[in-house]
């Protein structure tokens, strides 16, 4: 292996990979990355077991095709701090790596590339292709509900589901739901659930830019892949069966409340001041002129706040915890929102009025 | 591959490519039976993916030694497998836990997920509940495997989940062409639980010695502090202890075939004070391995003012 590279096109590969470089591994040769030159191209790959990142470079090649493992964590810091535009020369020798640019010299011990546990050629059965701003917008929506190491394993992750020209994105944690769906006329996808675990899903959002291009998504039964023209994401699912979530959308919704998002958002964070730090309980009345929301804590201390609303029904009134309201009213982006409610027992459904996209259930606290 | 294990393989095979092997497999055995080859040569047959099988037996896969996962699978760098060792004197529920998220995820570039347990009587309790759940319903595709040379020390509740499997090495003259015998000791009671006196010379002799003066000291009741010197000395001393009084009884019922020095003065000691010797020393090893924390000296002690009531009991009788 000799190969040179300008240190710009090898930083930011290199930067991609390491985020998946494992820091405290129990297997030291997790904490290299796996080099692989074949013509002028250069793959580098990294995994923690859990997710895998591959990137590319265009490299100068001198030598016939080969592959080597280096520590990510040394090549990334030697290649962060030399000055810009160096060229580096890689040359192995034996079991060692020379870098060499100018006067510096830097030898790394390497290890075999056989022993790296990459996955390699891995076909998904489910393939689909959309904006980067879209796929952003299904995993954002949602996000927020999964649940954070709950027993029920199946809940710490994002079920992502494909049906006909739709694609779902489905986050619980027990207590909340959120439901994303976004359709598009050109895909014609067969049925399909995997979970992805919560790791994969914020390595996601951290990749992805919301820009106008297009991203293509496979799916498997043991892994989901992003592949993108700089880099390919890979992560294990959760094995296990995610619940049956359209059992719990409620259906007996009767009373409607459309009303300001922006106003809600700032009566109900204004209020959660004075609610309990741990419960988070905020009390709804809903009449037909006005809401009234209310909050105390064990302190004796009170919040009260009215706003005005046209509510035609029987008046209710209902517990929520207001962080769970309240990550709804920030995922959504329209100007006005829909309440549908039941009665003080049910949970309430709020979607954007204008787009039908995202669902979210919040179950409702007996206060 | 020692050669009595074929039997297990060949059953392990059969599962294997039928599609249907158990999901817990515990599998038991004393020291030297084997139990770790087995298990290692059972994880790698699972996870190879182009498994062969040798000519001279047919019915037993073999790992190919070639692909991918075998290669990463003998450098210990295989993402779908992993072995629990205890990093102390027990393996804790941390531990347990760790295999119980392995398990949450799918594999990552095989199908199935392994784990070993190589000192599953090592658990803790707390450890051994965490794992109850993991065991009886694992994700799919997750195969689990613990070893023990002690079955009776595991909770009920582990082994009624798992599928067990015991190894049981053959005996006396058949074991000795087997193993690499130095000592010219065997008779047609040896079985592996020995292993250490038939290895070496220097082991055989000491257990000769012991032999003679336990034997000394339930007939003529001389040498009592010598006894309890001895099985401390020795990391055998109860296992030894057991061996000896088995051997009395033998002399005593007359079943040893052969011409023996013991059968002389066992004469002089009545079956049932052997017996209740023979029960006493059970029932202290059974304390020694279920205790975790247990005294060896004073168990020790304690079995031999056991030993002692036995005898002048008996005298008294006379």
């Amino acid at each position: 292996m000799k190969f040179s590279i300008n240190r710009e096109l090898l930083l930011k590969p290199l930067l991609l990979v390491s985020g998946a470089v494992e820091r405290k591994s129990t297997l030291p040769i997790l904490s290299n990355v796996l080099l692989e030159v074949s013509g002028q191209s250069l793959t580098l790959t990294a995994t923690d077991l859990e997710l895998e990142m591959v990137s590319y470079a265009q490299i100068d090649n001198h030598a016939e095709d080969s592959e080597v493992t280096i520590p990510a964590r040394k090549l990334l810091d030697i290649c962060k701090s030399l000055p810009d535009d160096s060229i580096l020369e890689f040359e192995l020798e034996n079991d060692v790596i020379k870098i060499s640019t100018g006067r510096s010299k830097y030898s790394l011990s390497t290890l075999s590339a056989d022993d790296f546990p990459n996955i390699e050629e891995w076909k998904g059965d489910v393939e689909f292709q959309l904006l980067k701003s879209e796929f952003l917008r299904l995993i954002e929506s949602t996000h927020f509900s999964m649940a954070n190491q709950d027993v029920r394993y199946y809940l710490n992750g994002m079920s992502i589901e494909t049906e006909g020209n739709e694609i779902r994105s489905v986050a619980t944690d027990g207590h909340r739901l959120a439901i994303c769906k976004i359709s598009n006329e050109s895909l014609s996808l067969p049925t399909r659930q995997v979970i992805v675990p919560r790791k994969g899903i914020l390595e996601i959002i951290r990749l992805l830019d919301p820009i106008e291009e297009t991203v293509k998504v496979f799916l498997g039964s043991n892994h989901i892949r992003i592949i993108d023209t700089e880099f390919s994401f890979t992560s294990k699912l959760v094995d296990g069966r995610f619940p049956d979530y359209r059992r719990v959308l409620p259906r007996n919704g009767d009373k409607i409340l459309l009303t300001s998002r922006e106003q809600m958002r700032q009566v109900l964070s204004r209020a959660a001041i004075l609610s309990n730090e741990k419960f988070r309980g905020v009390r709804l009345n809903f009449s037909a002129s006005e809401l009234k929301i209310t909050a105390n804590n064990p302190e004796q201390e009170q919040a009260e706040e009215v706003i005005e609303i046209e509510f035609p029904f029987e008046d209710v009134e209902v517990g929520f915890n207001v962080s769970y309201v309240l990550d709804v009213l920030n995922a959504i982006k329209d100007t006005n929102v829909k309440f549908t409610l039941a009665d003080a027992n049910s949970s309430v459904v709020i979607e954007g009025a204008d787009t039908g996209e995202a669902t979210y259930v919040v179950m409702p606290m007996r206060l | 591959m020692k050669s009595w294990l074929a039997k297990e393989q060949a059953l392990f095979s059969q599962h294997i490519i039928a599609g249907n092997l158990p999901h817990a497999i515990l599998i038991s055995g004393v020291k030297g039976s084997g139990k770790e080859e087995l298990a290692n040569w059972l994880i790698q047959v699972i996870q190879c993916t182009q498994t062969i099988s040798d000519s001279s037996q047919k019915d037993i896969l073999q790992p190919c030694h070639q692909c991918k996962h075998c290669k990463l699978l003998l450098k210990d760098n295989y993402p779908d497998h992993s072995t629990v060792i205890a990093e102390k004197n027990s393996l804790g529920v941390d531990s347990v836990r760790k295999v119980s998220a392995f398990f949450e995820r799918t594999a990552q570039i095989g199908t199935i997920k392994t784990v070993l347990i190589p000192q599953a009587d090592k658990m803790t309790v707390a450890a051994a509940n965490a794992l109850l759940k993991t065991l009886e319903e694992p994700s799919d595709n997750s195969i689990i495997v613990l070893l023990s040379g002690e079955r009776d020390t595991l909770l009920p509740t582990i082994i009624s989940r798992c599928r067990l499997f015991e190894i049981r090495p053959p005996s006396g003259d058949i074991l000795a062409q087997h193993i690499n015998v130095s000592a010219n000791n065997t008779n047609a009671f040896t079985n592996l639980s020995h292993l250490p006196e038939l290895s070496s010379a220097d082991v055989a002799a000491e257990y000769e010695t012991f032999e003679r003066t336990f034997f000394n000291y339930i007939t003529k009741g001389e040498g009592r502090t010598q006894i309890v010197k001895m099985s401390l000395a020795s990391p055998y001393g109860l296992r030894w202890l057991e061996k000896a009084t088995t051997h009395a009884m033998r002399g005593a019922n007359g079943w040893s075939k052969e011409d023996d020095s013991t059968e002389s003065f066992s004469t002089l000691l009545n079956k049932d004070t052997l017996w209740h010797i023979y029960n006493k020393i059970t029932a202290t090893i059974n304390k020694s391995k279920t205790l975790s924390q247990v005294n060896i000296q004073f168990i020790l002690e304690k079995l031999i003012v056991d030993i002692d009531n036995i005898l002048i009991h008996e005298q008294s009788q006379e």
